[in-house]
């Protein structure tokens, strides 16, 4: 029993994990806590939906369209609603977030309803292989196997290309950044598309098991947000361990406390980390000079 | 001011000649207006629903109302009165529903009520409209407060928790045979009056409830849930649960190769339960108040959800709107042409045993206001619902 809740737990930690990579990329490159993340997400997965239900395209093509289509939305959002803003505060722009959130769900209630549907993947979530004593699902296996690539690539990203270091440069030091000749902008705007496409990702894995509605990533979201910040609002590395371990012991609390604690625990930790360790497990405090 | 002054039987004549004016004007508009809310060729009906926020998936109920109207009025309307629905939405959170209520019976000075969704948000107006006299039929909800204590005005149709989940346990108990039982509730006040009445049943009916796993609204992973249920040994499951819910724990225990006979409360009896649990709903069974929608009595609901729904889903939402609005109209044409609610009411009253399309044994009294106490079992098989007992009211 205590091997088959780590393996689901970190399942839906690696889930946790995409959304809180997306919230860190984004914090970590504009400061702001994008409330739109998990709501961006279901638009996505939404669009997948159609283009799958609606237009019959076979799957892979399906789940490309709706990546480049979260890119664009990601980068549009940044263009459209953050960049506009004269003389930006922290608190502005998480009001823009909130307010796009918003927008987002109400849309997505108006154009594909409120009731709940189910996702046609061709990942069974019936199909079980046996490791042993372990079950592990088709669809769990492909979020863990997914979401390990996706970060390798993120951290490979941020190490060795230009644009990446260029991000992780611009988050540190925006005015030299700039001085040493990054467009700010544009790497913004590349900065939230990538994170719309993470959470796109893991609205479409996610989806099989929770079903389409527009309410699919409230909770999600609330994870990651624990997640990143117990693991580092600024750390990668953070956001994965962060969304793992939260994963695992919510299946532990559930399965040998009492389940009616399990969406409590993450803020438990949370208090308790953020009165310990306020950077979080992996988190590194920047001074900033003002 | 100056004060007029005369002597006092000037002034008794006044106004015993006004108080005769008054009288007579009240004669007057009573034979045009007979009532709050009824023209000569129009009844205004008010309901709330969430049509926008978190439990926006039922406002179906309330479109399927509307659209039950209409056709009601396509047909002539009832005694000559075309029926008039004022749907306002309330976000499914008590403190709107307040608001919009007063206005439908202050400003908009609608007759009655009809089908109002939810618990928490009809509790928010239950007193009010009991206390100002304006009849509520029909509130959609399965809280059992409704008609316990009864309230003049309020006439409580759907089956109330209390009663289903006895009826539940009774019939796994008595018909399945079940050795060990267990539920999976929801972890609020409604899983919990399901709770009380599964336990309560089981001991009397002395079988062992070996199980209780309760679920939190926002819960995604259900492993740990399915794990419990397996462990407790139990033959039979009772869901007390959502469809999301359901579907995902249902999934999980079948991956981990747990098959227990699952009998599900009526939230479930719903085509879309097929696509969200696949081949693992297959042989449930679920408990339903109403005519099975796919029915061959229930030929003229299919109809009339292609003709005036036809974007909306078939399930538990419209075919419980369907219910509650052929329930209005039923009574609507019973108190005839002189309406009041006075008279709505009394014709409420003598409602015994009455079936329409899809509403089932419906019987209301002098000081009876739950509608409804029976229901039936149905099991999942290869994509539909097959009726697989009789009707059977608590005893």
């Amino acid at each position: 029993m205590l091997a088959q809740l780590i393996v689901s737990g970190l399942a839906t930690g690696c889930l946790y994990a995409l959304v809180a990579l997306g919230l860190v990329i984004v914090y970590k490159a504009s400061n702001v806590f994008n409330f739109a993340q998990g709501d961006m997400a279901m638009v996505s997965t939404f669009v997948t939906f159609t283009l799958l239900e609606t237009l019959r395209i076979p799957f892979f093509w399906a789940v490309l369209l709706a990546i480049v289509g979260a890119f664009l939305l990601g980068a549009l959002f940044e263009i459209c609603l953050l960049r506009p803003v004269k003389h930006p505060t922290p608190l502005g722009l998480i009001i823009i977030t909130v307010g796009a959130q918003q927008i987002l769900y109400g849309v997505a209630g108006w154009i594909w309803g409120y009731d709940t549907k189910a996702f046609p993947s061709p990942i069974s979530d019936m199909k079980i292989y046996r490791f042993g004593g372990l079950v592990i699902s088709e669809v769990n296996l492909w979020i863990l196997i997914v979401s390990v690539l996706l970060m390798l690539a993120l951290l490979l990203f941020f190490r060795y290309t230009r644009l990446g270091i260029a991000i992780r440069a611009m988050s540190q030091n925006l005015i030299t950044a700039r001085l040493m000749g990054v467009s700010a902008h544009w790497t913004l705007s590349l900065t939230w598309g990538i994170a719309s496409v993470l959470g796109a990702v893991a609205g479409i894995l996610i989806a099989p098991i929770t079903f389409l509605d527009p309410n699919m990533m409230l909770n999600p979201l609330l994870k990651a947000f624990a997640a990143a910040t117990l693991g580092g609002m600024n750390s990668f590395a953070g956001a994965v361990v962060g969304g793992g371990s939260l994963g695992i012991l919510e299946n532990l609390v559930g399965g040998y406390l009492t389940p009616e604690l399990k969406e409590s625990v993450a803020f438990f930790v949370i208090i308790l980390v953020l009165c310990v360790r306020p950077s979080g497990l992996l988190g590194r405090h920047y001074r900033r000079h003002l | 001011m100056r004060r007029v002054r005369g002597t006092s039987w000037q002034i008794r004549s006044l106004w015993l000649s006004l108080l005769g004016l008054t009288a007579g004007l009240n004669l007057i508009s009573a034979a045009f207006a007979a009532e709050v809310g009824v023209t000569e060729t129009t009844i205004k009906l008010g309901t709330y629903q969430p049509l926008s926020g978190p439990a926006a998936s039922y406002a179906t109920l309330g479109r399927t109302l509307a659209a039950y109207f209409k056709m009601v009025n396509d047909r002539g309307g009832i005694h000559g009165r075309k029926i008039e629905l004022l749907i306002r939405d309330d976000g499914y959170n008590p403190a709107n529903t307040r608001l919009v209520v007063k206005e439908l019976v202050e400003r908009e000075k609608v007759f009655a009520f009809v089908g109002g969704l939810g618990t928490a948000t009809g509790l928010a107006v239950m007193d009010y409209l009991n206390d100002g006299k304006i009849p509520h039929v029909a509130p959609a909800s399965g809280y059992s407060g409704w008609s316990n204590p009864p309230k003049r005005y309020i006439f409580a149709q759907s089956i109330n928790y209390a009663v289903e989940s006895r009826l539940l346990t009774q019939y796994a108990a008595e018909q399945l045979n079940a050795k060990k039982l267990a539920i999976f509730y929801q972890n609020d006040p409604l899983g919990k009056e399901g709770l009380e009445g599964v336990t309560d049943m089981a001991q009397k009916k002395r079988v062992p409830l070996v199980g209780s796993i309760s679920y939190e609204r926002t819960d995604t992973d259900f492993t740990s849930h399915a794990l419990k249920l397996q462990r407790s040994g139990a033959d039979t499951v009772l869901l007390w649960a959502i469809s999301k819910a359901t579907a995902s724990l249902l999934k999980e225990a079948a991956k981990i190769g747990y098959r227990p006979q699952w009998v599900s409360s009526l939230v479930n009896l719903d085509p879309v339960m097929f696509k969200l649990a696949g081949e693992a709903w297959e042989g449930a069974i679920v408990a339903s108040p109403y005519t099975l929608y796919d029915a061959t009595e229930a030929a003229p609901y299919r109809e009339f959800m292609m003709k005036y729904l036809p974007n909306e889903p078939i399930g538990g939402f419209s075919i419980g709107g369907y219910a509650m609005a052929e329930i209005m109209a039923e009574a609507l044409r019973r108190a005839g042409r002189d309406l009041t609610r006075e008279r709505l009411i009394e014709v409420l009253e003598t409602f015994k045993n009455w079936n329409g399309v899809l509403a089932h044994n419906i019987t209301w009294g002098p000081g009876k206001r739950q509608g409804q106490n029976s229901l039936f079992f149905a099991k999942a098989v290869k994509g539909e619902y097959i009726k697989i007992s009789d009707w059977f009211t608590l005893d």
